[in-house]
């Protein structure tokens, strides 16, 4: 079977591309609740944490509002933004306690993505930071490096190898890339840990969203383009009473916590996102909070805690992301 | 040279110094404070604005790609008006007399006591020389540094309270330059383990006591590399550093110096676009250039290394350093020069010549620094009030008393048992025999070094003095003289302030004295090892005589007596817990009574020869006696009453009232009666060797929780995160 075969029995997702002929889709509202819970053994005496879950203003989203709380009451909580314009919070919590709540509430506004047919149809090779001009900000060039999580030379080489074939239109690429991954990768959720390495994701062929990102990644990077890991929020399908939801909505892939996906800088239109977890460009059901080159930059929430040695912890995360009722033009 | 440094290799230093003339050091200084302000302004950019970022003079590619760019350090504000507070830069000169820069030290610049100490040694071996010199002396130099220090961080009206964060360094050298700029700069040297974050303060954690914010630190002088501050926003790191440091200095809780992420300007491409740049954001060209690759630098006067008579040239490499000031950067004026060929390397001290015509500005001798520096009024008699000590300084200080009691135990031990086996060695009788099987068994177990002389012929000469060498000069060996004396020297490395500067030629001379034993041209082993018992004693004394009586004296204290009573105790059990005949109980008795210096007070209290009943009996109960376990309690009890305590520690206190109870109820007879019927008479076990046993052990008990409750963190550390999906 020809590379061309494979290439084409894959499903490609649509590219969303924009036709003048139909009109534009009303922004979404959302409400967003996204709570982790810690819950320890003995009583621990101090906790520090750093945390990317507050959404950021993107030109597809607007924030309206956001908050982060933290029970028990924290002794610092400070948020600042960082090198890539994400907010990004700290918090203290120094007296003993038994339990953690970071709570972040927040509401904003997606858009609708399309993209014009012609950027969209160029030749990928015309996405290189030399064809970038003088219209798109310095920042993408950090996005074109390996990463401290992405280091060249893997075999993500081979991916992009496949995908990036001469000429192809960079739309092509986008969509082929997101499909192979989907179809070539396993989802489990017991397959990888944080620590897991790209090597080992790319030998095992098994991940979750964080290393579907990185495999795209890798395979954007080595073909010389820049393309930067996006954190955010799936929609969750509405629970009764209660905004935190315990799936995605519909056939979505990732559990009731935050998703990840990549981005790729076009040149004349923009960062594209793709969602390979899910085979899909990213649309109105995606929320941004954060981005950076890759986890490492934007984990949504690690911490440091010291208490009596040995104490256990569990942890529990629930998300919720719920088209607000009252705004103008929910879909649903 | 380098008292507290317990490593062998010494650098060479060649005693010709190097001389720059006035003309040389203005074009070399004026190029310096330059290179300052570019990196200063560039160091400001790349962590805040970044501007550079987007112009094609800087290197982005190679400077986005490089792990020192920490993105968590970007947006930390600086509270004076510059970023940066030292530089070294490490500078050669041409063939053609043009002055080049081979590299800078940004992250972790260093070089200032190392410069210091060249000196010292350089006035000393030429004083006639350096006297007659119009040279620019150093001191005043860091004079001017710590009031601009103290400006510039002062806090609520008081001076600011700055403290050295250093780390354990592989290297003896460094360890040395650190722990000398601190004492410059009179700022406590402090670890990672010192220091917490909190609400609005960093602050000090004192030994046994939490934090409270009187302890506020205002600024951090860092001697350890940025990227180890902070696991929390400057991992992956192993879990050391100061959780939450970052958010500190973002937050102005704290000042950093060098500030987190400087090690980016060490950037070799960022150095070779320095021209450029230099004319891009300070409008000027750059005076100091970028040294070309295999250029040969010009050769300055030095001594032979081969040993010839004449002088030769040599190349060299001169290490500077440029540091902040109120109103802007000055150069030391000296450094550390060395030599860049394929000779050994050699170190050169650095002079600056003032004018002949103008006068010399300081003519003090260093360290007598008598011009009043550039002190203003307001901050005159402002002292900044350090809190006592940290736990790591708590922590050396007791491992010091502890230490220098195993030296002491160890040499008066082995002393009187080596002059002991030789006169036996002339009676030639199966008592002698016995008596100098026990002595050289009693040091296996005194010492702990198993198995020692337990495993040897002791009648093969050659055996036992392979033995007793490896306990006197092997470092390796835990127990040995060496191995404790080593790591007595550890132990006084940050405690410069705490203890008399009289102790450090004291040190010195110790380790050459221990060196020297079992050495061919050395004294006799038993003068040899007298000379450490004077060293001892006269590290004694200084602690009696000169060491403040506060926390850090109870600490030593403690340490001491613990150490002390643990070694007379294993003694008492190696020489007296089994009976022997009279003739050799008597033999190995006398030898106790020396070296538990007890002899005489027991020809006083009795009039017998020495018996083991007797001596055991003066040896427990004797208070007045400084060697004896009743002294040891004693004193014991009162230093630990004098620690600070949160709450009463039954942790503590359990292990002194147990022990105390315990050795309250010995009788020295009957711990001295043979404990069952036995065959051989000539080895009966007594209740002796259980009783020290217990007694030991719970020595040790109230040793660990003593550590536990003051020095080490009683709790863990661990990340948390969450996975993706």
């Amino acid at each position: 079977m020809s590379e061309h075969d494979r290439g084409a029995q894959r499903l490609r997702p649509l590219i969303p591309l924009r036709d003048e002929e139909t009109g534009t889709v009303e922004p979404v509202h959302y409400r967003v609740h996204h709570l982790t819970s810690y819950r320890y053994a003995k009583p621990v005496s101090r906790n520090y944490g750093r945390a990317h879950i507050e959404p950021r203003a993107t030109p597809h989203q607007r924030v309206l509002s956001h908050e982060v709380v933290v029970d028990p009451s924290p002794a610092r909580l400070t948020a600042h933004t960082d090198f890539y314009g994400n907010s990004s919070t700290y918090l203290l919590v120094d007296t003993p306690h038994s339990q953690l709540d970071v709570h972040s509430h927040a509401r904003v506004t997606v858009a609708e993505r399309s993209y014009p047919i012609e950027p969209m149809s160029r030749p990928w090779e015309q996405c290189t930071p030399a064809h970038w001009g003088s219209l798109l900000p310095d920042s993408g060039l950090d996005f074109v490096h390996p990463s401290p999580r992405i280091p060249a030379g893997t075999a993500a080489q081979e991916i992009s190898a496949e995908v990036f074939t001469p000429g192809r239109a960079i739309g092509e690429c986008l969509a082929d890339l997101t499909a192979l991954i989907h179809t070539d990768f396993t989802y489990d959720s017991a397959a990888t840990t944080v620590s897991s390495t790209l090597e080992e994701v790319l030998a095992a062929r098994h991940g979750v969203c964080q290393d579907f990102s990185h495999v795209g990644l890798a395979a954007v990077r080595a073909a010389g383009l820049a393309a930067r890991y996006v954190s955010g929020y799936l929609r969750t399908a509405p629970s009764a009473g209660d905004a935190l939801g315990t799936a995605p909505v519909g056939e979505m892939i990732g559990s009731a916590a935050s998703h990840a996906w990549l981005s790729v800088l076009v040149p004349g239109t923009g960062w594209v996102d793709i969602d390979p977890t899910n085979r899909t460009f990213v649309d109105q059901r995606f929320v941004t909070t954060a981005w950076g080159r890759d986890y490492a930059d934007v984990p949504p929430l690690k911490g440091i805690v010291v208490g009596p040695p040995g104490a256990s912890s569990t942890l529990s995360v629930a998300v919720g992301v719920v088209p607000e009722i009252s705004g103008a033009g929910s879909p649903e | 040279m380098f008292a507290g440094d317990v490593s062998a290799a010494a650098p060479v230093i060649d005693p010709v110094p190097l001389v720059l003339d006035v003309d040389s050091w203005s074009e070399l200084s004026t190029g310096l404070v330059q290179r300052m302000r570019l990196l200063d302004a560039l160091y400001a950019d790349l962590y805040g604005s970044r501007t550079v970022l987007g112009t094609d003079v800087a290197p982005v590619a190679q400077l986005l790609q490089d792990p020192a760019y920490l993105r968590s350090a970007v947006g930390i504000p600086a509270r004076g008006n510059h970023h940066l507070f030292a530089l070294t830069t490490t500078v050669t000169r041409t063939a053609e007399g043009a002055w080049v820069v081979l590299e800078d030290s940004v992250d972790v610049p260093g070089g200032a006591g190392t410069t210091l100490e060249l000196r010292r040694v350089l006035s000393r071996c030429a004083p006639t020389l350096y006297r007659s010199t119009p040279l620019r002396r150093l001191h005043p130099f860091f004079d001017t540094l710590r009031t601009s220090l103290h400006q510039r961080t002062r806090a609520d009206g008081r001076a600011g309270r700055t403290v050295v964060l250093t780390a354990e360094s592989e290297d003896p050298m460094r360890g040395f330059d650190h722990s000398w700029l601190a004492n410059l700069l009179g700022a406590p040297m402090v670890s990672v383990g010192d220091l917490r974050t909190g609400s609005g303060s960093l602050t000090l954690r004192l030994p046994g006591l939490d934090s409270d914010p009187g302890d506020a630190v205002d600024a951090l002088l860092r001697l350890v590399p940025s990227q180890l501050l902070d696991p929390l926003d400057l991992g992956p790191t192993p879990l050391g550093g100061v959780t939450g440091l970052v958010e500190a200095a973002r937050c102005g809780d704290v000042e950093i110096f060098n500030p987190l992420g400087a090690g980016l300007l060490e950037n070799p491409d960022l150095r070779s676009a320095l021209p450029d740049l230099c004319r891009q954001m300070l409008h000027e060209d750059l005076l100091l250039r970028p040294a070309a690759p295999e250029a040969t630098g010009a050769g300055w006067l030095s001594v032979d290394p081969a040993g010839g008579d004449e002088l030769i040239e040599r190349p060299v490499r001169i290490q500077l350093l440029v540091m902040g000031t109120e109103d802007g950067y000055e150069v030391l004026p000296g450094g550390i020069a060395t030599t860049a060929d394929d000779g050994p390397p050699a170190l050169k001290d650095v002079w600056v010549t003032v004018p002949e015509t103008s006068p010399v500005t300081d003519p003090s001798e260093p360290g007598a620094t008598s011009a009043e520096p550039r002190i203003p009024a307001r901050s005159r008699g402002m002292l900044s009030a350090y809190p006592a000590m940290t736990r790591s300084i708590g922590s050396d200080l007791f491992w010091f008393g502890r230490y220098l009691e195993r030296v002491d135990s160890t040499a008066r031990l082995l002393r009187t048992v080596l002059d002991t086996i030789n006169d036996l060695d002339a009676e030639h009788s199966p008592a002698a025999r016995t008596a100098q099987a026990v002595l050289l068994e009693a040091v296996t177990e005194a010492t702990t070094t198993y198995p020692g002389f337990l495993d040897l012929d002791l009648q093969d000469r050659a055996e036992v003095r392979t033995e007793l060498e490896s306990l006197l000069t092997d470092r390796a060996r835990p127990g040995s003289l060496a191995q404790s004396y080593t790591a007595l020297a550890h132990t006084t490395r940050t405690l410069r302030d705490l203890i008399s500067d009289d102790v450090w030629p004291v040190i010195a001379r110790m380790r050459q004295e221990v060196r020297a034993l079992g050495r061919a041209d050395s004294p006799p082993l038993e003068q040899g090892l007298t000379d450490i018992v004077d060293g001892c004693l006269t590290l004694s004394g200084a602690v009696a005589d000169s060491m403040p009586r506060n926390l850090g004296w109870d600490l030593t204290e403690v340490g001491r007596k613990i150490e002390r009573a643990m070694s007379l105790l294993a003694l008492l059990r190696a020489t007296l817990g089994r009976r022997r005949t009279r003739a050799a109980e008597v033999r190995v008795a006398g030898a106790v009574a020396l070296i538990t210096e007890s002899g005489a007070s027991y020809r006083r209290s009795y009039h017998a020869a020495v018996q083991p009943e007797l001596l055991l009996e003066l040896l427990l109960s004797d208070t007045t006696l400084p060697r004896s376990i009743a002294f040891q309690l004693e004193r014991l009890g009162m230093a630990l009453d004098r620690l600070p305590e949160v709450t009463p520690s039954p942790e503590l206190r359990a292990p002194l009232i147990a022990l105390r109870s315990r050795i309250g109820s010995w009788e020295a007879r009957e711990l001295l009666r043979p404990v069952a019927e036995t065959d051989d008479s000539a080895s009966a076990p007594t209740a002796l060797l259980e009783e020290v046993d217990a007694a030991i052990d719970l020595l040790r008990e109230l040793a660990t929780a003593l550590e536990n409750r003051f020095f080490r963190p009683s709790e863990s550390t661990s990340r948390w995160g969450i996975d993706d999906v």
